[in-house]
C-alpha cells in the first residue's frame, strides 16, 4: 500500500516536473525541473528493489545536471535576473509530437500482454548487475568505455585551438609552457 | 518575555568596515577595538549589522556608503570614526543603537513602507528587477560571451582605501580594468606622517616615520591584508595583533619572539607560495619594491618586518610608502589584472598594495 | 553486529550532527581568538552568540532574485548532511544499513553541488555567481579522487554495505591498509564541506561568494548546514577507514563518537593552519596527480584482496 502511494506520488511528480521544464521561463529553473524529474524517477527505480541503480541515478543525474547547467548558462553573467525566456520553439509541432510519442509509449505499456514472471529475482541485484556487466560482456563494456573516453578526449583536443607548439614553442624546447592561466604543476 | 532584546544583548556585533583615503589611523584603531572585543568583521554588507566608516567624509564615497547602508538587513547602526581617538566612543554608541530594539523596529517599518511605495511607483518593468542586462563581447577564446560591469571597491574588505577598480568580467575573468580613486586628497600617508613621540622618545619606543618598527608595522598591515585575501584568517589575525603591538607606544621588545614565530610560519607555507607564485609579474622598469611576482613582493615585506626585530640586519630597501612607488603600483594594477580571474586579481592588488594616501591627488593613467 | 535502528533514531541524527558541528565551529572560533590575542574561552560561546545575532537579523529581499532556487539552495545543505548521515553507523547500528550505503553517501553529498550553485545563482549577485561556479570547479576536481577513495574502501571489503566495510576491518584498519585513499578522503572532506583551505566558494576575496547576499536565518541555516556537513564527512571516515566502533573497554557507540571527534579536530586544525587552495591550481593536481594515485591505490588493494 505504502509502496503504491510512494510510486503514485513520484510518477505524477516526475511527469509534472518534466512538463515544468517547458513551462518555466528561466534556464536555471528548467535545469532543476529536469533534475527533479530524474530524481523522482530514481525513487521509482528504488521501489523496484534495484537500490544500486536507483542511487546511481541520483548521483549521476545531480552531477550531470550541474555540468549541464555550467554549459547552458556558462558565462551568462546575468545572475538570476535573466530575462524571462521561453523554453520551447515551434510550440504546436512539438506539442503534437510529444503527445503522440507519450500516447504511443503509454499504449504500449498498457496494451502489450506482458509475460508472466518465471524466474526468481536475484538475492543481490547489485552483484547480479556486476556479473552481467563484467562477466561475459566484459570485452564489450571495456571497449564501449574506451570508445567513450577516446571520444571525449578527441572532442576536447579538437575544440582547443592551442596546441603543443603554442605552449612549448615551435621546436618544443620551452621548459615551462606559455599558458594564459598556468596550472598548479607548472608543466 | 522580550526574546528579541534578550538575543540582541547576547549577540556579538558584526562590523562592515569601509576606509576612506586618510582613514588608515582610524581603521587601525577600529580593527584593534573589534578584535579585542571579540566582534567579527563582515565580508559583505548583507551579513553586517554595523557600518563603520573610517576617515574623513567624501561626497563620492557617501554614495557608495548609502548603497551599503541600504543593503544591510537590519538591525543596523552606523559609526563614523573620523579620527582614531574617537573610535571607542563611536563604537560604544553604535552598539547602544543596535540594542535599542524600539528604534530598530521603527527603522525596519520605515524601510518596508518605503520599499512598498517604490514597488507601487515602479509598476510594470521591462527588465527583471529593473536591472540592465549584460551585453556581449568576444572572450579570449574568441567566443561571444556576456560581459558584466563590476566595480571592486571602495566598499570592499581587505582592499586599499578609496580604490575603485572598474572591471568588465566574462565568467570570473577580468577583460578590462580601470582604476579610479574615490576621495583622493593631498596629504601625507599615515605611515609617513609625523607622530607625537614626545612622551617616550627613547630609541626603543620611537615610532616616527622611517623607523624600522614603523616600516615593519606598515609591512605587517599589508601582509595581513594579503593573508586575508589568500584565505588564511588565522595568520592574518595574528598579523594584525602583532602590527598593533608594534605600533603601541611604550612597549619594548615584547612581541619580538612571537613576531619571529609568525614570520617563520608564513615563510614556510608552501601552499601560500603556490597560490601567489607567478602572479602579477613586474619587470625591472618598476620601482624595486614592486619587482618580481606576488610571492617576491610579500617575501620583501617579511624582510622589512624581520629588520625591525633583528637590529643587526639593516633594511637596505627604501621606505615602502614613497609616493612614486604608490603611484607606480596604482598604474600597474590594470595591466596586471586583465586576463586573470577574480581570485588572482585580488591577490595581485593585495600584493601591490598601493598606498592610496601617499599618491595625493594623483590621477591614475587610464587602464586598458 | 550490524543492524538498522528503530525509526525514531533518525531524530537523533540532526542532533548529533549539530553537536559535532557546533564543536567544530567553537574550536575554529577558539583558535581564531587565540590568534587574535583574546581569550580562547570566548570562542566556545562565539557560535552561539553569532546564532543569536543571525536570529534577530532580518531576511533580505533582492530585486531580480530567483527566490525559489535561492532559498532552496540554502535549505538543501543541512538536509543533504542529514540524509548522508542516515547510513553512518553509531557503534554497530545505523538508521538504515543500505546494501549500497557507500553509494548513497556519495549521492547525498553530491547534492551540495546543486545547493551551492542555486545559492549563488539565485541571489542575483556577481559575487554569488562566481562563488557558485567556483564550487562546481572544486567539485569536478575533488569528486573523482574522492569516488576512487570510496571505491577502494568498498573494494577492500568486497561490499558496498557500510557495516560490511566495518566488519572487514577487524584485523587492520583501512587507514593503514590504504593510506592514500584515507588521505584523499580527508582532503575531499574539506573540499565538499567547502571549508578551511577549500572555502573559496564562500571566500573572503569574493566578499562571501555564494553566501554574499545571505542574511539572518538564511545565513544561519547555511553556516549550520556547512558545519553539519563537515561533521558527517568526518563521521563517515570512521566506518570507512578507522574501524568503526571497534576498540577496547568502551562500547561501540562511544568509540564511534570519540573517533569522529578526533577526525573533526584534525580537520579544524588543518583549516586553521592552511591558507586557501586556489582552484585553478588545484584542478591540475587533482587530475594529474590524485586520480592516478588513487587508481594505483585501488589496484594495490584489489591485488591484495585477490591474493589474501
Amino acid at each position: 500500500m505504502a509502496e503504491t502511494v510512494v510510486f503514485a506520488v513520484c510518477a505524477v511528480g516526475a511527469v509534472a516536473s518534466g512538463a515544468a521544464v517547458f513551462v518555466v521561463d528561466s534556464m536555471a529553473r528548467a535545469t532543476f525541473a529536469l533534475l527533479a524529474s530524474f530524481l523522482l524517477t530514481a525513487v521509482a527505480v528504488l521501489l523496484l528493489g534495484l537500490s544500486y541503480l536507483g542511487v546511481l541515478v541520483i548521483l549521476m543525474m545531480v552531477m550531470e545536471m550541474m555540468v549541464m547547467a555550467v554549459f547552458m548558462i556558462m558565462y551568462m553573467m546575468n545572475p538570476a535576473g535573466l530575462m524571462p525566456m521561453t523554453m520551447v520553439h515551434n510550440k504546436v509541432g512539438s506539442l503534437v509530437v510529444s503527445a503522440g510519442v507519450f500516447l504511443l509509449l503509454a499504449a504500449g505499456a498498457v496494451l502489450v500482454p506482458w509475460p508472466e514472471r518465471t524466474g526468481e529475482p536475484p538475492a543481490d541485484p547489485t552483484r547480479a548487475l556486476g556479473e552481467a556487466v563484467m562477466g561475459e560482456h566484459m570485452l564489450v563494456m571495456m571497449l564501449v568505455g574506451l570508445v567513450l573516453f577516446a571520444t571525449m578526449v578527441a572532442a576536447t583536443v579538437l575544440t582547443t585551438h592551442r596546441g603543443r607548439y603554442d605552449r612549448y614553442g615551435d621546436d618544443l624546447r620551452r621548459e615551462r609552457p606559455d599558458d594564459p592561466i598556468g596550472g598548479g604543476l607548472g608543466r | 518575555m522580550d526574546v528579541t532584546g534578550w538575543l540582541l544583548r547576547r549577540a556579538a556585533p558584526c562590523a562592515f568596515v569601509v576606509t576612506a583615503i586618510g582613514g588608515t589611523g582610524a581603521r587601525l584603531a577600529v580593527e584593534r577595538a573589534v578584535r579585542e572585543r571579540g566582534w567579527r568583521q563582515a565580508l559583505a554588507p548583507a551579513e553586517a549589522d554595523l557600518l563603520v566608516v573610517c576617515g574623513p567624509a567624501d561626497s563620492e564615497l557617501d554614495e557608495a556608503l548609502d548603497r551599503v547602508w541600504g543593503q544591510m538587513p537590519g538591525p543596523r547602526a552606523r559609526a563614523d570614526a573620523s579620527s582614531p581617538e574617537r573610535v571607542v566612543e563611536v563604537l560604544d554608541r553604535a552598539r547602544a543603537d543596535l540594542l535599542d530594539a524600539a528604534a530598530q523596529r521603527r527603522d525596519a517599518d520605515e524601510r518596508d513602507r518605503a520599499a512598498r511605495e517604490r514597488a507601487e511607483a515602479a509598476g510594470e518593468e521591462h527588465m527583471p528587477g529593473g536591472l540592465p542586462m549584460a551585453d556581449r563581447g568576444e572572450d579570449r577564446d574568441g567566443l561571444a560571451l556576456d560581459r558584466l560591469h563590476l566595480a571592486l571597491g571602495p566598499a570592499l574588505t581587505d582592499w586599499p582605501a578609496g580604490l575603485s577598480l572598474r572591471v568588465v568580467l566574462q565568467g570570473d575573468v577580468v577583460q578590462e580594468a580601470r582604476v579610479h580613486l574615490v576621495g583622493a586628497r593631498d596629504g601625507p600617508s599615515f605611515w609617513d606622517a609625523p607622530r607625537d613621540t614626545s612622551r617616550n622618545a627613547s630609541p626603543e619606543t620611537d615610532r616616527s616615520p622611517g623607523h624600522p618598527r614603523t616600516t615593519a608595522a606598515a609591512a605587517l598591515d599589508a601582509a595581513q591584508r594579503l593573508l586575508f585575501v589568500a584565505g588564511w584568517p588565522a595568520a592574518a589575525l595574528a598579523g594584525r595583533r602583532l602590527r598593533d603591538a608594534l605600533l603601541e607606544p611604550g612597549t619594548g621588545p615584547g612581541p619580538d619572539a612571537e613576531l619571529r614565530r609568525w614570520l617563520r610560519g608564513v615563510r614556510r607555507s608552501h601552499l601560500l607560495r603556490w597560490a601567489t607564485d607567478g602572479l602579477g609579474t613586474v619587470g625591472d622598469h618598476a620601482p624595486g619594491e614592486l619587482r618580481g611576482d606576488a610571492t617576491d613582493r610579500w617575501s620583501r615585506w617579511l624582510e622589512w618586518i624581520e629588520a625591525a626585530v633583528e637590529p643587526d640586519r639593516s633594511a637596505s630597501e627604501p621606505v615602502p610608502t614613497a609616493p612614486d612607488t604608490a603611484r607606480a603600483a596604482l598604474d600597474l594594477v590594470p595591466e596586471l589584472v586583465v586576463g586573470r580571474e577574480l581570485a588572482a586579481a585580488r591577490l595581485i592588488v593585495a600584493s601591490l598594495d598601493p598606498d592610496t594616501e601617499a599618491v595625493g591627488a594623483h590621477t591614475p593613467e587610464r587602464g586598458t | 553486529m550490524s543492524g538498522a535502528a528503530p525509526l525514531w533514531t533518525a531524530l537523533l541524527v540532526p542532533v548529533l550532527l549539530l553537536a559535532f558541528g557546533y564543536g567544530a565551529a567553537a574550536g575554529t572560533a577558539a583558535l581564531r581568538a587565540r590568534a587574535a590575542g583574546t581569550a580562547p574561552e570566548a570562542g566556545l560561546t562565539a557560535p552561539a552568540r553569532e546564532s543569536a545575532r543571525l536570529l534577530v537579523q532580518r531576511r533580505r529581499t533582492i530585486p531580480g532574485a530567483d527566490t525559489l532556487l535561492w532559498r532552496l539552495g540554502g535549505a538543501l545543505v543541512p538536509v543533504a548532511a542529514v540524509l548522508a548521515a542516515l547510513v553512518v553507523p553509531l557503534g554497530p547500528t545505523a538508521v538504515s544499513d543500505l546494501s549500497v550505503g557507500v553509494v548513497w553517501f556519495n549521492a547525498m553529498e553530491v547534492l551540495i553541488w546543486a545547493a551551492l550553485w542555486m545559492l549563488g545563482w539565485g541571489a542575483d549577485s556577481a559575487w554569488g555567481l562566481v562563488g557558485g561556479y567556483r564550487f562546481l570547479v572544486q567539485g569536478l576536481s575533488y569528486e573523482l579522487p574522492h569516488m576512487f577513495a570510496l571505491t577502494t574502501a568498498a573494494l577492500g571489503a568486497g561490499s558496498l554495505r557500510v557495516s560490511d566495510v566495518v566488519a572487514a576491518q577487524d584485523q587492520v584498519w583501512f587507514a593503514v591498509l590504504m593510506p592514500v585513499a584515507f588521505a584523499v578522503y580527508l582532503l575531499s572532506a574539506l573540499a565538499m564541506a567547502f571549508w578551511g583551505p577549500f572555502g573559496t566558494p564562500v571566500g573572503r576575496d569574493l566578499a562571501g561568494g555564494a553566501a554574499a547576499e545571505l542574511s539572518g536565518v538564511d545565513l544561519l541555516v547555511l553556516r549550520a548546514g556547512r558545519y553539519m556537513f563537515l561533521a558527517v564527512v568526518a563521521a563517515m571516515a570512521v566506518p570507512l577507514f578507522l574501524g568503526g566502533g571497534a576498540g577496547p573497554l568502551l562500547p561501540g557507540w562511544a568509540w564511534t563518537l570519540a573517533k569522529t571527534a578526533g577526525v573533526v579536530a584534525l580537520l579544524v586544525w588543518l583549516g586553521h593552519r592552511l591558507p586557501a587552495v586556489r582552484m585553478d591550481r588545484f584542478t591540475e593536481v587533482a587530475w594529474v596527480v590524485l586520480v592516478p594515485l588513487t587508481l594505483v591505490q585501488a589496484l594495490v588493494v584489489a591485488v591484495f584482496v585477490l591474493t589474501r
